[in-house]
C-alpha cells in the first residue's frame, strides 16, 4: 500500500512530463500563422553607453571608523533622543561622567 | 540598567544610551520601562560608525558597547561586545566610575 502511495507522485511526474512533450511536438509540428510577421532575426540594437568618467556614487555612509582607544578623546556628536530633545556628549563636559552605551532592543 | 540609575548619579555620572532603531521602538521601550536617562535614537548609523560598533556581529545593529567618558570628554574605559548578549554588569561600569573617581 505505501509503495503504491510512493509511486503516485512519481507518475503525475511522467504524465506531466509526457503532456509536455506532446504539447511541443505539436506546437513545432503547427505551422505558423500567416498573418504574423516574421520576427526580426537580429535583436534591436542596445544604445551605445557613454563611457563614465565619474566614479560610481558614493555610499550613502561614511566608512566606519575604528572603535575609538581609552585615552582618546570621545567623538563629539548630537541625537535626538526619543523624548525630542538634542543631546550632545558636550552637554555634559566638565560636569558629569557619561556612560555611552550602544544598545539594541533585541538584547 | 534602570534599577541601578541612581546608583550611577550618584556617583556623578550620566547614561546616555544609543540605538540604530527607529526612534518609535525606542520610544516604546522607553514608556515600558519608565526610563530616566536619554535614549538617542541613531537611525542614520552616524554616532555607531564614528565609534566603529557598527553591525560587528552582522546582525546591521549596535553591538552592545559600553564608553566610559571623562568629565574632559576622554574615554577612560570601554567594552565592547563579542556577542549580542555580551555587555559588562552595571557592577563592572560601576567599579570603573569608582576607579575614576578616585583617579586625579
Amino acid at each position: 500500500m505505501s509503495a503504491k502511495r510512493a509511486l503516485i507522485p512519481v507518475l503525475l511526474i511522467l504524465v506531466c512530463a509526457a503532456v509536455l512533450l506532446a504539447y511541443n511536438y505539436l506546437g513545432m509540428a503547427m505551422p505558423a500563422p500567416s498573418g504574423t510577421p516574421p520576427l526580426p532575426s537580429t535583436p534591436y540594437p542596445t544604445p551605445p553607453v557613454p563611457p563614465t568618467s565619474e566614479p560610481a556614487t558614493p555610499p550613502a555612509n561614511p566608512p566606519q571608523a575604528a572603535i575609538p582607544a581609552v585615552g582618546d578623546l570621545a567623538p563629539e556628536f548630537s541625537l535626538p533622543s526619543v523624548s525630542g530633545e538634542t543631546v550632545s556628549l558636550s552637554d555634559y563636559h566638565g560636569t558629569r561622567d557619561v556612560v555611552l552605551l550602544f544598545y539594541r532592543t533585541g538584547g | 540598567m534602570q534599577e541601578d540609575y541612581e546608583r550611577f548619579t550618584a556617583l556623578n555620572a550620566e547614561i546616555v544610551a544609543v540605538s540604530v532603531e527607529e526612534a518609535a521602538i525606542g520610544a516604546n521601550v522607553s514608556q515600558l520601562l519608565g526610563l530616566q536617562y536619554p535614549m538617542l535614537s541613531d537611525v542614520e548609523h552616524k554616532v555607531v560608525n564614528l565609534y566603529g560598533v557598527y553591525n560587528l556581529l552582522g546582525d546591521s545593529l549596535a553591538t552592545p558597547s559600553v564608553f566610559l567618558i571623562d568629565v574632559e570628554g576622554v574615554i577612560r574605559w570601554e567594552y565592547v561586545g563579542v556577542s549580542t548578549s555580551d555587555r559588562p554588569s552595571n557592577e563592572m561600569i560601576l567599579d570603573q566610575l569608582r576607579a575614576l573617581a578616585g583617579s586625579p
